[in-house]
């Protein structure tokens, strides 16, 4: 069934979604932090927020940015050249996800250094591929436009 | 002449439909089938071809106008529909906070110690020596430090007790009296000790002497409640409780060091458990009839003098009393049977409310001491070597259906985790523990 709706209204729905969005992309950051935390310090975390309807309004928001999505996408958004910058950052993600992994898994033995390693491993590799991947598309982009 | 005939055939026909439209496909047609000369119809197949492309110029330049109009229109729209971005990030954190505001004031975020293991686990007090027993995040039953009780050199006192002073008071003529609280009377009696002497209760009796300490493996934890004393004969005392991930069982060690270790007699696990009836191997039921019952008037006190006890104390003496203790209170009576059981393997808390069982076992139990006027029950067992006690084990069962088999003398045990008899299940756990801690050493 399709609504019908004034310009105004689709101009305040529109920013709805964007917030929906931008609300959902929070949270979900906010409750992944959240849990992170939790595995660590439970006391810190437990005694002041329920984290089961933290996660409860996170999939609300995701339904709802998935079900009404922004139309609206900017793509002035200027993409830079890999600096050294992203690459000590992503080394350094690299590191930290090793060593978190590692505190998790430090009882298994060997096996938990060989998979704190690998996840390391695949953190600086996913995250150099979304890079360079990027990258390279704007230049293909930019030799077409030329 | 050739020209002629190419031009009524039929291929040509073909590639005229290939490279133009239908319609001017079969005008074409239509002129190079008139029986004018080839020459002038090749004239009017190249104006027709002409006006073909005009056309398609023409509809091509309007397609262009057409496309140039919908983006003027498209950027019309977002210009006057620009998205505002303070709108959105105000908006995006007004409602993020009500999210935050909403989980934190309406929602209750688990309280109390933090209770990792499932379904069972402990904390442990550094106060008083003592585990609360949690099965699925709630509180079951506690073993307690008061109620642990340890035989050395023939003396048995409990393992953690307490110092104090006596509570002394003065009456107008200056004699002094000692003061016990007791439930439903406040009992006085001349003093006849040494006033600066303490009273000593336990083994171990300051909370600085107790450390707690956990060893947390992937699937299995381990709690560890020592104490030590350099006054004490018993040097050192240790509580060790393993718990197993995703198991309904655990169990206790204590373990303890003194000046002579063969001087160490029995020892009794005591534990703190309300509303449970005990069912003993042998098939017999010990209801439990605990209960307070409330006296409806506050504590007396009263004067226990050359063996006989007396209401009518001196107002000053009250008095004294008062300004020292809480008399004010309501007094009770406790009820409650005792039990010494010498001739059961295992003993099952039942609680029929909640179809909860508690298997207490251990190898080598001497006796088992039910009270419930307290609701303390004790597990006996015998020094084995070096400071070691036997190990008792612990193994919940909810939803639990409880028959006793007159036959083969066991009580037969109907539950998710097991359908058979007790003395069975109670071997298959003990292995499994064995097994996963001979598992874990290596």
């Amino acid at each position: 069934m399709k609504i019908n709706l004034t310009q105004k209204e689709k101009y305040v729905f529109e920013h709805f979604r964007q917030i929906f969005s931008y609300v959902f992309q929070t949270l979900l950051f906010l409750f992944l932090i959240a849990l992170l935390i939790k595995e660590f310090c439970p006391n810190f975390v437990n005694s002041r927020i329920s984290i089961n309807w933290f996660m409860f309004a996170v999939i609300i928001f995701g339904a709802l940015s998935i079900l009404f999505p922004p139309k609206h996408k900017k793509q002035e958004e200027q993409e830079k050249e890999v600096t050294w910058k992203d690459k000590v950052m992503i080394i350094a993600l690299g590191i930290l996800g090793a060593i978190i992994i590692f505190l998790k898994l430090r009882n298994l033995g060997w096996i938990g250094y060989v998979i704190a390693g690998l996840g390391g491993l695949i953190i600086i590799l996913l995250s150099w591929l979304i890079l360079t991947e990027k990258d390279e598309g704007n230049k293909e982009e930019n030799e077409k436009t030329m | 002449m050739a020209k002629d005939k190419f031009r009524y055939s039929n291929y040509y026909k073909e590639q005229l439909k290939k490279d133009f439209p239908e319609e001017c496909a079969k005008e074409i047609v239509k002129i190079i089938k008139k029986p004018e000369k080839t020459e002038k119809v090749e004239e009017e197949v190249k104006e027709v071809i002409e006006k073909e492309e005009v056309k398609e110029e023409t509809e091509k330049e309007a397609e262009e106008k057409e496309e140039e109009k919908k983006e003027e229109k498209f950027s019309e729209v977002t210009e006057t529909f620009k998205i505002k971005k303070r709108w959105v990030i105000l908006g995006s954190l007004i409602i993020i906070i009500i999210i935050f505001a909403l989980i934190y004031l309406l929602t209750k975020p688990p309280t109390g110690p933090a209770v990792k293991l499932s379904p069972l686990d402990a904390v442990a007090s550094n106060v008083s020596a003592s585990a609360t027993i949690y099965y699925k995040n709630s509180p079951l039953f506690s073993i307690s430090g008061w109620e642990t009780k340890l035989n050395y050199k023939n003396k048995e006192d409990r393992l953690f007790g307490k110092e104090e002073y006596k509570k002394i008071v003065f009456d107008e003529k200056g004699k002094a009296y000692t003061a016990i609280s007791l439930d439903n009377e406040i009992r006085l009696e001349p003093l006849s000790t040494n006033p600066e002497e303490i009273t000593k209760i336990g083994w171990f009796t300051k909370p600085e002497q107790i450390n707690v300490s956990e060893e947390k493996e992937r699937v299995e934890k381990q709690i560890k409640v020592s104490l030590f004393s350099k006054e004490s004969e018993i040097k050192n005392a240790e509580f060790s409780y393993n718990f197993f991930k995703n198991k309904p069982y655990f169990k206790v060690q204590f373990s303890a060091s003194a000046e002579n270790l063969s001087e160490l007699v029995d020892f009794a696990y005591g534990f703190i458990l309300k509303e449970h009836d005990i069912y003993l191997s042998n098939g017999t039921i010990l209801k439990n009839d605990n209960g307070i019952i409330d006296l409806n008037k506050t504590v007396e006190i009263v004067l226990q003098q050359n063996k006989k006890t007396t209401k009518n104390i001196s107002q000053n003496l009250a008095k004294a009393v008062s300004e020292k203790i809480d008399i004010t209170r309501k007094a009770i009576t406790r009820k409650g049977s005792f039990y010494s059981v010498n001739d059961s393997d295992y003993e099952i808390f039942y609680n029929s409310n909640k179809s909860l069982a508690i298997i207490a076992y251990s190898p080598e139990t001497l006796y088992f001491e039910n009270s419930f006027l307290w609701n303390v029950f004790r597990c006996y067992v015998g020094h084995l070597s070096n400071g070691e006690y036997p190990e008792l084990y612990f193994i919940i069962t909810e939803n639990a259906q409880l028959n006793y088999d007159k036959e083969l003398e066991d009580w037969q045990i109907s539950s998710k985790e097991y359908e058979g008899h007790v003395t069975d299940y109670i071997y298959k756990i003990v292995s499994e523990i064995e097994a996963t801690e001979v598992k874990n050493e290596n």
